[in-house]
């Protein structure tokens, strides 16, 4: 009889689709009036001495079908957590709520680049006015009135004397006049000519540099500039070649080429066919310069130099036409 | 300047093509911009002979000419030349054949004659610009040949970038003598004279000699300028871009191109009675030989008669005194002018002349009678005539002075940082034409030639030397470790730690001119004080900025105009309120327009608002000191009732708001939201100082109130905070309402308070006695009523 009633529970337990069910199935055999409770009570009618044997095996029942609700109950609860979960779903590849995303300008970004590159050999950012006296932008510069230099410089003026800057040089003079040496600095800013065609725009922006020590040569600018270059372009053996130039306030001085980086020097439109790209003027200080900041000339020498900003940002990424910068046509923009 | 390969290397010969002479000059200091090729391919042009030549019956001025070029049936060709001959030899263009000028040639018929080809010119050729008659060719060439064998066709034009240090390079003789030093090879060249026994009796008086150091004449009389200028003279000028005139003019561009020395011809039967050489007296005029009148100034140093200026000295002569072609006596001037007197001039009146760039760079003093001389042969060779002995003026005191300069080899080793051996040093001092003057193990004392008067120091020095070494060859060296560490501000907020912020909120930085149009300043910065430029380049661009808005808004309208309608942009830069350096400000100004979101799946699409670019404006306060405070402002500039000031520190350090509509329309853009800030006063913050948290329970009480509509809400804030209540440990709005159930004219603010103590848990009790401070405070004061 016993076996019995566990062989139908258990029927019914694995009959149970639901909760429902298999609570129903409970209170049928363990109840107040199940199958198994009725036996129980009927304890009292079985003779005295077939009791205990009677009572254990209906507990034993007991406990076997409360073991098997309990697991049923299990199975029932991870397929009901099954079936949430699968409600639950979404699409996971519909696009996120509210990317906000900018842009830092490309000017900016070649220009953080470059200091990063200086400033991890200790050279300190600095900055001047862009509105300069003629004083730091040319005299002290080895530039006097009528040096035929000043005509390559298309200069906006206030007055006589005040002038937008025409390259970032001044900063140059003063530092010197601020700072004592040892120094070294280099100073991004923009600078103004008064010219504008496919190739100019009357504000641009450059990068000076200066180091100004006990012992600072010519060779060392050279070598310290190769390796800038080719960190900043990231191509390990970038050809680089210097040649002599001429700036007031540099002797000796040199402009330094890089192999044309879109042709890789075979010759095409954006280096003229040459293979190579006019990207740096440098020099060691001239002593004019030294003195016109009171530095002793005898014990301090300087190395200086100077990029145009544009220039670099273009051959970097291939922008081939430098008036975008200044557009700001967010088409532009977002690709930076 | 341009000057032809053939001509070159009739003066020096190095055995290296010209890409490889370029390419060692570039290296050297003297920048080779590019190689033109002169001519063109000419394909299908080829030597033929006029076999007949008639009349074409039909024009007076053409003739119709049988050709042989070699092949089995001769051409017939019309052609126009005035000599057109038979039996004469010339370039014969056939049919097929593309000249540099893009004539195609095809068979044709010319006043219904038939023609099959092209008797060609120089110029047809593209070799010069002779045009008068065809090309006569050598009469014993091969019919039928290229014609490209007989002719001076194969040159190339090197485009030459001379820096403002080397004026010694800008002629034929100059570059010659470099190259010689370049490839170290012998230099002589024979000087010419001319000596005469007719005195030159022309009064000329320096008045002033430190601008005028030198100054030669010579006279020739009974010139014939009439005369066709040599084809060979023409053709170098034309290489050189130089346009063609009279004889003598002509044979003076072309010395000055050869020599580098710049002289002018007058005709002296239009010079009135002397020539004086002065500064010019304020307001006089002049007409120059390019037909602009100048009015001049008293820097400019002049040659003049005994009535006017005639020329520009060293820059331009006058049109009253120049040559013509019947012109019979000349007076030809060559001479020294000081670089600071002539510097700078020629621009000042908008002139820039092959004499302007050659003497603002400066010119061998020992050059000037050298050129007088070889000029003169030129002239009685050509045009002849009768010289007479030349005049000379000089200030020897006034001369650049050839000072002597002292070169030590360890100073050399300091600034380049390699050794240099000493005899292959002193080798290539005397090859650039110094002269050593003393010298000893450590030393030279040298004196520069006279061309080269640039070279004033060592350093100078040191430049030619590393020059000739090559700079390719200067060892790589890195820079000596010097470096102490200099004090820096952990509290600084950095230009990209800003920048970043407003990017991670989708705003892109943008760069644009600090000039901009009168329009725009007087629109949007009313109270700028105008920072003018006086050489703008445009009128958009003359006025300096004193705020980042103008080119916020012109980007703005920029991209409107071109689809991008939803803007977020942010600009750094330097603002100007006058020229001094303490007047030049950076701010921080960012504006935004169009939607608030991108259309997105899962947003609400609504327009950004007020407190869209609050917000923004906030993050960056949020990483400074955070003391600022929003006041409302009437703005010219923004719309009323949505404008703020920025204040700190009772300071006001920006503003916020929408851009006025009125300024809107004009300015052809949509609703934009507005601010700038002082970049000095959002980059700075203080190192963090940690204080102890509280371990006990916070209590929050919210209370609403309805107060009348115009009462801001941070008026209710600083009347709590005075209170200055211990525990009060936070006060926030969240809810703003107004409308159903609120009478007109109020608006019901609802706050959350958060108490606190640091060393109890607070009773009801004690909150409670809080609030009721609170809310009687505001019923005073703003007669609110809890809702």
């Amino acid at each position: 009889m016993i076996d019995n009633i566990i062989k139908n529970a258990k029927q019914d337990i694995a009959n149970s689709l639901n909760f429902k069910n298999l609570d129903d199935v409970r209170v049928a055999y363990l109840g107040k009036k199940g199958s198994l409770t009725v036996l129980l009570k009927s304890l009292k009618d079985i003779a005295q001495e077939k009791r205990p044997e009677f009572g254990q095996k209906v507990n034993k029942a007991k406990l076997e079908i409360e073991q098997l609700i309990l697991s049923k109950k299990d199975e029932l609860e991870a397929i009901e957590l099954e079936k949430s979960l699968i409600r639950d779903k979404i699409d996971v590849t519909l696009p996120g709520r509210n990317v906000e995303k900018g842009s830092i300008h490309p000017i900016s970004k070649t220009i953080l680049s470059i200091e990063n590159i200086f400033t991890k050999i200790g050279f300190e950012v600095t900055f001047g006015p862009e509105i300069e006296d003629d004083f730091h932008n040319f005299e002290a510069l080895n530039i006097p009135k009528h040096h035929p230099a000043r005509a390559m410089h298309d200069t906006f003026y206030f007055d006589a004397k005040t002038v937008l800057r025409t390259h970032t040089s001044p900063v140059q003079i003063r530092t010197l006049e601020k700072v004592k040496p040892p120094v070294r600095i280099i100073s991004p800013g923009k600078v103004y000519r008064c010219d504008s065609d496919i190739t100019h725009t009357p504000m641009f922006h450059q990068i000076e540099g200066l180091i100004v020590d006990k012992k600072v040569s010519f060779a060392q600018l050279k070598g310290l500039l190769i390796d800038f270059l080719r960190v900043y372009f990231e191509i390990e053996g970038l050809q680089v070649r210097f040649r002599p130039s001429y700036f007031p306030f540099t002797e000796p001085s040199a402009e330094v080429d890089i192999e044309c980086v879109i042709c890789k020097g075979k010759g095409c439109r954006v280096c003229k066919n040459t293979g190579w790209l006019e990207v740096l003027g440098c020099g060691t200080v001239h002593p004019n310069v030294l003195s016109a900041v009171n530095i002793d000339n005898k014990n301090f020498a300087g190395v200086a130099f100077g990029m145009g900003v544009e220039r670099l940002a273009m051959l970097k990424y291939r922008v081939n036409d430098l008036r975008l910068f200044f557009e700001n046509d967010i088409r532009f923009l977002e690709q930076f | 300047m341009k000057i032809s390969s053939k001509w070159l290397r009739e003066w020096i010969n190095p055995e290296v093509s010209d890409k490889q002479l370029a390419e060692k000059l570039t290296m050297s200091g003297i920048e080779v911009d590019g190689i033109q090729s002169n001519p063109f391919v000419l394909k299908n042009v080829v030597v033929g002979k006029i076999i007949a030549c008639e009349k074409h019956p039909n024009a007076d001025k053409l003739n119709i000419c049988e050709v042989d070029v070699g092949e089995v049936d001769n051409l017939q060709i019309i052609c126009g030349a005035f000599n057109a001959r038979a039996n004469i030899k010339v370039a014969v263009a056939k049919i097929g054949a593309k000249l540099p000028n893009n004539i195609k040639i095809k068979k044709s018929k010319i006043r219904e004659i038939y023609s099959s080809g092209m008797l060609c010119s120089e110029e047809e050729l593209g070799i010069s610009k002779l045009n008068e008659g065809i090309i006569e060719i050598d009469i014993n060439a091969n019919l039928g040949d290229d014609i490209t064998k007989y002719l001076d066709l194969y040159d190339n034009i090197f485009e030459l970038d001379i820096t403002p240090n080397r004026g010694d390079c800008f002629s034929v003789w100059g570059l010659s003598r470099e190259i010689a030093a370049i490839y170290n090879l012998d230099f002589n060249i024979k000087e010419q004279s001319y000596k005469s026994n007719l005195k030159n009796d022309f009064p000329v008086k320096i008045l002033n000699n430190k601008a005028c150091p030198k100054y030669l004449t010579r006279v020739i009389k009974n010139v014939d300028n009439r005369v066709k200028t040599p084809d060979w003279i023409v053709r170098k000028l034309n290489k050189s871009a130089q346009a063609t005139n009279s004889a003598v003019v002509d044979i003076i561009n072309y010395v000055l191109l050869e020599t580098g020395q710049p002289m002018h011809v007058f005709d002296i039967d239009k010079i009135s009675e002397n020539i004086e050489v002065r500064m010019a007296n304020v307001g006089e005029k002049i007409a120059l030989l390019n037909s602009q009148e100048v009015t001049l100034k008293e820097n400019t140093l002049v040659i003049a008669d005994s009535k006017n200026p005639i020329a520009i000295a060293g820059v331009m002569g006058g049109m009253e005194s120049a040559t013509q072609s019947y012109s019979k006596n000349i007076l030809i001037e060559s001479a020294f002018f000081a670089t600071e007197s002539i510097a700078g001039i020629a621009r000042s009146y908008g002139l820039h002349t092959e004499s302007s760039i050659r003497f603002e760079r400066g010119v061998d003093f020992n050059l000037t009678r050298k050129a007088l001389e070889r000029a003169t042969n030129l002239i009685l060779d050509i045009c002849e005539g009768e010289a007479t002995e030349v005049a000379e003026f000089v200030a020897v005191e006034n001369l650049p002075k050839l000072e002597p300069i002292k070169i030590t080899f360890n100073n050399i080793f300091n600034i380049i940082g390699f050794p240099l051996d000493k005899k292959w040093i002193e080798d290539k001092i005397k090859l650039l034409g110094f002269n050593i003057v003393d010298k000893d193990n450590d030393y030279l004392i040298i004196i520069a030639p006279s061309f080269r008067f640039d070279i004033k120091i060592e350093a100078d020095v040191v430049e030619e030397l590393l020059r000739l070494y090559g700079y390719d060859l200067i060892p790589n060296q890195t820079l000596n470790a010097n470096l102490s560490l200099k004090p820096t501000e952990q509290s600084s907020i950095s230009n990209l730690d800003l920048s970043q912020t407003l990017v991670n909120r989708g705003y892109r930085e943008i760069i644009t001119y600090s000039f901009i149009s009168s329009k725009y300043n007087s629109l949007l910065s009313p109270e700028n004080k105008n920072v003018e430029i006086l050489n703008p380049i445009s009128q958009d661009m003359a006025i300096m900025r004193n705020s980042l808005w103008p080119g916020l808004l012109q980007t703005i309208q920029l991209n409107k105009r071109r689809g991008n309608i939803n803007c977020r942009f942010f600009e750094i830069g330097l603002c100007f309120d006058g020229t001094d350096v303490d007047q030049q400000i950076y701010k921080i100004a960012g504006a935004i327009t169009g939607r608030r979101y991108i259309n997105h799946w899962a947003n609400d699409i609504r327009d950004v608002d007020f407190f869209d670019i609050k917000a923004d404006l906030e993050s960056i306060l949020s990483l400074s000191e955070k003391e600022f405070r929003f006041e409302k402002v009437q703005d010219q500039v923004l719309q009323n009732g949505q404008s703020a000031n920025i204040i700190k520190n009772d300071k006001i350090i920006g503003k916020l708001g929408l851009l006025s509509p009125v300024l809107a329309k004009k300015l052809a853009v949509e609703k934009v939201f507005l601010f700038e800030v002082l970049l000095s006063e959002v980059n700075k913050s203080n190192i963090p100082s940690y204080n102890n948290f509280s371990l006990f329970q916070a209590s929050q009480r919210d209370i609403a109130l309805v107060i009348d509509e115009d009462i801001e809400f941070s008026r209710i804030i600083t009347a709590i905070k005075d209170l200055k209540q211990k525990y009060l440990i936070d006060v926030f709005v969240f809810d703003v309402y107004s409308g159903q159930n609120i009478e007109l004219d109020k608006k019901s603010i609802a706050l959350s308070l958060k108490y606190q103590s640091n060393t109890k848990t607070l009773s009801d009790n004690d909150i409670n006695k809080n609030i009721t401070q609170i809310i009687s405070r505001l019923q005073k004061l703003f007669k609110v009523e809890l809702r």
